[in-house]
């Protein structure tokens, strides 16, 4: 039988599960520069240590160690702002392993509430997340000040936080 | 703090905009509390998901051909740290240093009359700002408004017809209804808003300094020059930011301070006494009573107002006497948008005792319990406020044609329940409605009003205005 291009098959499971990676990295590593850095780092590892992959076994879960070592020489090693400290680190890390399996579930909500939101919120989270534009610049193109996008975006992540959590609740009973 | 309170750190750390001291509680708030942890995780997921294209609107991502030449550059070079996947810009994490602080300050029954009907100043309104000379060059400019509000100029030039973007040297900004409001920014960026029925006089030769004579007031204020704080006169007291961020509460015959982060050095008029207050900490400074730090206590989801201790913000306070209970009743009220039209409008300021914040929830209700001459619809509006004190909006039930009447009983008293979940952005504030929050849910209630539209004085009086949840368990 004709061997799999291991090029392939990384190429496959890292485009399979690079937002879940991302995501992973993310809600430890909240500035998005940062994560991406460190998922780069983290895809320089795997691909490293591809070879010693047991393809038998979940890549995701292979990678997530990966990416928590990532995660944590990151904080290591930068001291350019303040951070979480190493123990409420690894609690989270637990936390978010132990509750994985609603992630699913979670999703679909969300999907759910963002359509609840009105046009002008979800612009601004289009402009902010997918477009790129920082806080400073949709300051300078929209005229809102700083503090008062960042208090939008608080807003509208709690709002969805908590149209989740309802029907979270919802589902459970 | 209580669970709202690590929302908005955690909101703040999401958006790389926590200080240091917010980071480091948080962590050591994450190592002791489950639930807090619980709550970062659900928020940081809301976050990442966001950040990684859960938004329906599509955008161009990491595609599958980036992904192979990725591979390609690992194979030949694992050492070269392209960012070709940076398709996003990260937040700077280092915004405006911004101070915020809210003073609400309640005048008493008699100098809400001088106000609204003598039409003349008190003389001492601008008892603080004169001693500078504040130049003709505008040191601030109008970002948003809305209601009744006048504006008095350092030559006492009045000016009703305000409007965003106009330029202002020093002076005086009054609301004069209980849905007033008014936001100016400073040359430096440093912002100031005023809510309800306020008067703030302000000023900035080299030092900015404020002197609120009532209302709510809430300022974003960016670092000022070495050794000249920004200084905020209240009626009892100077307050001095030192710091980085925190709020107040004040009244008229007392000021509450309440200081969520940083430092804001207090000192009482009557005697001179100064107390530096650091985050998570309030101090009453009232009279000659104690002037001791405090915890920040814990909010609160039900409210009763006090009618019967105090006169509420607008209207004519009634006392309650043997035969009848206290009251506010509602004055003619003439907004500057419809100058047509007669409302009869009365306001209750919320505040309590204890210095709880009250927090309304989305199952909360307010009941209001009143009189009436005849069968009315009386509207009803909030305004509410952000943890911080930042001014979040003005919600109103909105139910237009289905505004249900409310019909006194044969002694004139009527009652009548608004639920949370019906009430609306107030249109008079939805040209900022990007600014300002979607729903009051979990956010401060500052004052309450209740109007009513028939043309003719209605007799409205409000007696007792309750928040209530339909969960019960904590009051």
């Amino acid at each position: 039988m004709e061997a799999i291009d291991p090029h392939e098959q990384f190429t496959r499971l890292l485009i399979e599960h690079e937002p879940e990676l991302l995501r992973f990295i993310l809600v430890i590593v909240p500035n998005r520069a940062d994560a991406r850095d460190i998922l780069q780092e983290c895809s320089v590892a795997l691909w490293r240590r591809f070879p010693d992959y047991d393809p038998e076994r979940p890549f995701v879960a292979w990678a997530y160690g990966f990416a928590r070592m990532e995660v944590r020489r990151f904080f290591r090693k930068s001291q350019r702002r303040a951070q979480l400290t190493e123990r409420a680190i690894d609690l989270l890390i637990q936390t978010q392993q132990q509750h994985r399996h609603e992630s699913d579930q979670r999703d679909h909500h969300l999907e759910h509430c963002l359509k609840t939101l009105a046009e002008h919120q979800r612009k601004l989270l289009t402009d902010y997340y997918h477009e790129g534009h920082s806080v400073n610049e949709l300051s300078e193109q929209n005229g809102p000040t700083t503090e008062a996008i960042y208090k939008s975006l608080q807003r509208i992540r709690g709002a969805l936080h908590r149209c989740i959590e309802t029907r979270m609740r919802g589902a459970g009973t | 703090m209580n669970q709202l309170d690590w929302e908005f750190v955690i909101g703040r750390h999401l958006d790389g905009i926590a200080t240091a001291e917010e980071v480091k509680a948080l962590s050591a708030k994450l190592e002791s509390d489950a639930q807090v942890r619980l709550l970062y995780l659900r928020l940081a997921e809301i976050h990442a998901r966001l950040a990684t294209g859960e938004i329906a609107t599509p955008r161009d991502g990491t595609t599958e051909e980036q992904l192979r030449d990725l591979v390609v550059q690992l194979e030949s070079s694992s050492k070269r740290r392209h960012r070709q996947w940076n398709v996003l810009t990260g937040v700077n994490g280092h915004g405006l240093l911004t101070v915020a602080v809210v003073v609400i300050a309640v005048l008493s029954l008699g100098l809400v009359y001088q106000l609204m009907y003598s039409g003349q100043r008190d003389p001492g309104a601008s008892n603080i700002v004169p001693h500078h000379s504040i130049a003709d060059a505008p040191i601030a400019r109008i970002t948003g408004l809305s209601g009744s509000l006048i504006w008095t100029g350092d030559r006492g030039q009045m000016v009703r017809d305000l409007k965003v973007g106009r330029e202002l040297a020093g002076g005086t900004i009054e609301g004069v209804a209980p849905d007033s409001w008014f936001e100016l920014q400073f040359n430096d960026g440093s912002t100031v808003m005023i809510s309800g029925t306020s008067m703030l006089t302000f000023a900035d030769a080299e030092q900015k300094e404020l002197r609120l004579k009532e209302g709510i007031f809430s300022a974003n204020v960016a670092p000022q020059p070495e050794g000249k704080p920004m200084l905020i006169h209240t009626p009892s007291t100077v307050l001095e930011v030192l710091g980085t961020q925190f709020d107040v509460e004040a009244n008229m015959v007392s000021t509450v301070l309440n200081v969520t982060e940083g430092k804001v050095r207090v000192r009482r008029l009557s005697d001179g006494r100064e107390i530096d207050v650091p985050a998570r900490h309030r101090v009453v400074a009232e009279g000659d009573g104690d002037l001791t730090l405090r915890s920040i206590p814990e909010s609160v989801n039900h409210w009763k107002s006090q009618l019967h201790q105090r006169p509420g913000s607008y209207g004519k306070w009634l006392p309650a006497t043997q035969d009848r209970a206290a009251a506010q009743k509602a004055i003619p009220f003439i907004p500057s948008e419809h100058p047509a039209v007669t409302l009869y409008l009365s306001g209750v300021p919320v505040s309590r005792n204890d210095g709880r914040p009250v927090v309304v929830r989305s199952d909360s209700h307010f009941i209001v319990r009143g009189r009436l001459n005849n069968p009315a619809k009386v509207y009803f509006g909030i305004a509410v406020s952000d943890l911080n004190g930042d001014f979040a909006g003005k919600f109103r039930l909105d139910l237009d044609s289905d505004q249900p009447f409310s019909e006194p009983d044969s002694d004139g008293n009527f009652e009548v329940a608004y639920r949370l979940s019906d009430f609306t952005l107030d249109p008079c504030v939805r040209n900022r409605e990007d600014e300002l929050a979607v729903s009051p849910d979990d956010l401060v209630l500052n004052c309450i009003w209740a109007f009513t539209n028939t043309g003719s004085p209605s007799g409205l009086e409000i007696n007792d205005v309750e928040l209530t949840t339909s969960n019960k368990e904590e009051k």
